[in-house]
């Protein structure tokens, strides 16, 4: 089913939505909220992210979004969002999500229309500065080089918590949808490339855009408030077939992502919260005229932030991400005649939060990077392993 | 005989204390809901916005104080959440369209006048709050 028939069924729920809430329908009803993020990376050596290595200040967020109640079971929301990532991005406006919401009880809801997508504890916030500590989200498990495949799905979902008193909760959501339209990345050595070089030589180092669609996506997430309070555990995976059309070629290449899991943990004790999450990849692509390209990555991290005083949060995280697990030590890279550091990304990060006022945020982070994964272009040779990279950056919310 | 008596004497200064700690908060609600009494799970369950319907299925509107003591110490208390973790909570749900939080007020009174006056609301004060025209639930 194409996203544009998913968005026509959503104007007719909105249509019959509102006609039948007009009478009661109140401006004041309507809330409205947003943020706005700029940041500046700097890294020793290698571009990551962007041009970091000569300072990059493509890095921002801006986002704005509006809820309105219906009626008592019916609600309809809407985010508009631009963004820059180095070549992600460019600040082009899009809709981030757009769904209405109609909730049945308190164990079975639907969505329907664009919808953040339910993978890890942290995906569906990933672009809002605001709801952490950290600058930037865990790569090792949330890597914006794949984000397009994550962020969000055009189709419908059905959601719901069941109350077990004594032993807790228990919320899930269920999927089905697509991934349509352009990629927001321009560049292909700044998407799925940096994260599988092998995919990149074998097409011959183009540089193109390319235009992503994912169809017959399905996935859900099922999370455990658990009794122990402040511990919650979850899982969430998704399966989804599609294909990249490389803009201005005849080349289409087949994608199936035959799993993608995350396994995520939290405990949360007074100011201290300690996160930790494991992501599964099962991904293949197949391109006429070579073999298929299976690339199963693996990444993990831990993470402890602390809610010092009011006005300042330290957070301090490792993660490690392995394109190919079966080659952690990176000889299978070596063999191919590439630089073995390509074989994994270790990331030691340090950050600080200062809450200036309450809607006005600043912060400082350090990496120390260990391995060359998941880092821009392909001039391996002037490649450090090891090297640095500072981050800065500020936000406001409304 | 002496240690008995003191630690008699503890003990009872403990309950006291606990029944203290408990009652300095009431959960308070619009005469339209039946229920008369809550858990501390459900309480948990309507602040985060899982539990959206009264047994009569009529719609829970929950609202919350601003910052203050009684709104920290209902969240500690009832939400195990910190007064900064439950607004990063509601956060999120705005950021992602998942929920809308709850309606919030400056002043206790502001509380107290909404749940007199809109169906299936419910809300926390202080116990030394006036709050005639509303009903009390008897927290398990």
């Amino acid at each position: 089913m194409s996203g544009k028939y998913i968005l026509q069924i959503l104007m007719i729920f909105i249509v019959f939505g509102s006609a039948g809430a007009a009478l009661g329908f109140e401006q004041d009803d309507i809330q409205m909220h947003g943020f706005a993020s700029q940041g500046y990376l700097k890294s020793t050596d290698n571009n990551y992210l962007g041009n970091s290595k000569d300072g990059s200040w493509e890095f921002n967020e801006v986002g704005i979004n509006f809820a309105v109640p219906i009626s008592d079971t019916l609600r309809f929301g809407i985010q508009f969002f631009s963004r820059d990532l180095g070549s992600y991005g460019n600040n082009n406006l899009f809709i981030d999500w757009a769904f209405m919401d109609y909730s049945y009880t308190d164990w079975l809801g639907f969505r329907a229309g664009k919808i953040k997508t339910p993978m890890g504890f942290y995906n569906r916030q990933r672009d809002a500065d605001i709801l952490r500590t950290g600058i930037l989200l865990e790569q090792s498990v949330y890597p914006e080089v794949i984000r397009d495949f994550f962020v969000a799905f055009q189709g419908f979902s059905a959601y719901g918590s069941f109350g077990f008193n004594k032993a807790g909760d228990l919320d899930y959501e269920i999927y089905w949808g697509v991934i349509e339209g352009p990629s927001d990345t321009t560049s292909f050595e700044g998407g799925i490339a940096t994260m599988v070089p092998v995919l990149y030589i074998d097409l011959l180092g183009q540089q193109n855009n390319y235009d992503i669609v994912l169809s017959h996506m399905v996935g859900g997430m099922l999370t455990w408030n658990t009794p122990i309070p402040g511990l919650r555990i979850g899982g969430s995976g998704m399966h989804a077939e599609g294909e990249m059309d490389i803009i201005g070629t005849a080349t289409t290449i087949d994608l199936t992502l035959n799993q993608v899991s995350i396994f995520s943990g939290e405990y949360e004790k007074g100011p201290v919260t300690f996160a930790a999450e494991l992501l599964l990849m099962d991904i293949e692509f197949s391109l006429a005229g070579i073999p298929d390209i299976p690339i199963e990555s693996q990444g993990y991290y831990g993470r402890i932030s602390w809610h010092v005083v009011n006005w300042l949060s330290v957070a301090i995280s490792y993660g490690l991400f392995y394109p190919q697990p079966d080659d952690k030590d990176g000889s299978n890279f070596e063999d191919a005649g590439l630089p073995s550091a390509l074989a994994y990304q270790k990331d030691a990060a340090l950050s600080f939060r200062f809450d200036i006022v309450e809607k006005w945020i600043l912060k400082l982070e350090t990496h120390y990077m260990d391995g060359i994964a998941q880092v821009n272009g392909t001039d391996y040779a002037s490649m450090k392993d090891k090297w640095f990279l500072f981050a800065i950056k500020s936000s406001l919310s409304f | 005989m002496r240690v008995i008596k003191a630690s008699g004497f503890a003990v009872i200064l403990l309950v006291l204390l606990c029944r203290y700690a408990s009652a300095d908060i009431l959960m308070i609600v619009n005469s339209s809901v039946k229920e008369t009494t809550i858990t501390k799970a459900d309480i948990k369950r309507i602040f985060l916005g899982k539990k959206k319907w009264w047994d009569d299925k009529q719609k829970v509107n929950a609202v919350i104080i601003k910052e203050s003591p009684v709104h920290s110490e209902f969240v500690t208390t009832y939400i195990d959440k910190s007064p900064s973790s439950f607004s990063s909570y509601w956060k999120r749900a705005v950021v992602t369209g998942t929920g809308i939080p709850p309606k919030s007020f400056d002043t206790e009174a502001e509380i107290v006048k909404f749940i007199q006056e809109t169906a299936g609301s419910v809300g926390y004060i202080s116990v030394d709050t006036p709050h005639d025209g509303v009903n009390i639930l008897t927290i398990e």
